[in-house]
């Protein structure tokens, strides 16, 4: 390296890119999987590791909060070609699973649960998925939203206590809440 | 932080079980690896996508957010953006401070570069403040980068809840002198701060020297004027699609003429 300004070379550069691969490509497919179509995943996925790549020397220790805010713009980008941007939906389980189907408390409660979800806004959705699915604490939710951490924290509060207010709609309200929707 | 309903929550998480566990040796990786990690200056070649599937991601992802918008308006609160006024209130030295403050900094994108999307990122700066009622919209704006920048009334922890959108591009079509350009023109979830308040509608651009003011209506047909300074304009109303689709105009010599907003 001698004296030259610190630039990893190129060897290193692979090893380095290559352990972020190895350490995080599942969390980043699960977090572009919560968001995009399956067919469109891989895609994703490859393009925010290439942003990686080129920017390797900006990736900081913790990398997984920024993979996460790349792989957040890179599907951002992609939205702005065609319309405005401002949260991304956050897709929501598609079916339940028939072992929850029966008629006990917990499978009531999640399809309460469900249909609060879709009554959310796309910032909320995100807000609480960057906790309860994408595993971040409220700091590294702070860092890939590009927002600071108290903000952050505000927000959840908000988005959960909406969350719980939406699950106690009486289901005939939330069809016709949905319905509505529907025909705008 | 997880409460039970987000441990709850967690069982519904559409990738809970989706395993793709990452390995020296896969075939993407080395895709990647071949990629020059700085790409030649000039060149405009796509390096890992496939043709088709961009267009694809774009309207899936353009469908959602329509779907979001629906969402908001349906459930919109009457009492949505209560202090709104249809007529931009003056601006104070604190509003343009809070301006400076809540919305100044860069416009940062992921843009296609010469092999493939490469991060940008351009210094911007308020050229435009709004104020209505507790709300202050600003336009923010740099060397081909562009940005609308929302400031809401304080919370309860006393902090502006601050929602910024914006874009970089290859350049800014200046309008003619009696004419606007519209950068941006649409209904937006300002869910980040507030969301019981709901959806806006919100537009900007450029105006050419000899407009001196710009009016809309509204399709409730109430009339908003926008604000307009230093060779930009701007105007949000509460709601969604609130804005009509032309623009009156008023010029220096005290003529108007009727321009479509696009």
């Amino acid at each position: 390296m001698g004296g030259r300004l610190r630039s990893v070379d190129d060897a290193e550069a692979q090893e380095r890119l290559t352990g972020l691969w190895v350490e995080h490509h599942e969390q980043v497919t699960r977090f572009v999987a919560r968001r995009v179509a399956p067919e469109l995943v891989e895609d994703v996925v490859s393009e925010s590791f290439l942003v990686a790549w080129r920017r390797l020397d900006d990736v900081p220790r913790d990398a997984r909060p920024w993979l996460f805010g790349v792989a957040r713009n890179v599907l951002a980008t992609h939205l702005r070609t065609h319309g405005r941007w401002r949260a991304l939906s956050v897709r929501l389980e598609q079916q339940p699973e028939p072992a929850r189907q029966g008629a006990d408390d917990v499978a009531v409660d999640r399809a309460d649960l469900r249909q609060a979800w879709e009554l959310l806004s796309d910032g909320d959705r995100e807000v609480i998925a960057l906790v309860a699915w994408d595993g971040l604490t409220a700091v590294e939710a702070a860092r890939v939203l590009g927002c600071r951490p108290t903000t952050f924290s505000v927000r959840l509060t908000r988005a959960r206590k909406r969350l719980l207010a939406f699950s106690e709609v009486p289901s005939e309200t939330a069809e016709v809440l949905q319905k509505l929707q529907e025909a705008r | 932080m997880r409460s039970p309903m987000l441990a709850e929550l967690a069982e519904l998480d559409p990738a809970r079980n989706l395993e793709a566990p990452g390995s020296p040796d896969d075939q993407a990786l080395a895709q990647v690896l071949a990629q020059p990690r700085v790409a030649p200056a000039g060149e405009r070649r796509p390096a890992l996508r496939r043709p088709g599937r961009a267009a694809a991601v774009a309207s899936a992802a353009a469908a959602a957010v329509v779907a979001v918008v629906v969402t908001t308006v349906t459930l919109d609160s009457p009492a949505a953006y209560a202090s709104w006024t249809p007529v931009p209130a003056g601006v104070t030295p604190a509003d343009t401070a809070l301006a400076d403050e809540s919305c100044g900094g860069s416009a940062a994108e992921i843009v296609e570069g010469a092999e493939g999307p490469v991060v940008q990122e351009v210094p911007v700066a308020p050229v435009l403040t709004d104020v209505r009622g507790d709300y202050t919209y600003v336009v923010v704006a740099g060397e081909g980068a562009y940005g609308e920048c929302f400031v809401t009334a304080t919370d309860e922890r006393g902090a502006p809840q601050v929602v910024t959108s914006s874009a970089v591009v290859p350049e800014l079509a200046l309008p003619g002198r009696r004419e606007l350009t519209t950068l941006q023109n649409g209904t937006a979830s300002w869910s980040e701060g507030d969301g019981a308040e709901g959806a806006l509608t919100s537009a900007f651009g450029q105006v050419g020297d000899d407009v001196t003011a710009v009016a809309l209506t509204l399709t409730s047909g109430e009339r908003v004027e926008a604000s307009v300074a230093d060779g930009w304009w701007a105007v949000w109303a509460p709601g969604g699609s609130a804005l009509g689709e032309t623009a009156e105009v008023t010029y220096a010599d005290g003529t108007t003429a009727r321009i479509p907003v696009g």
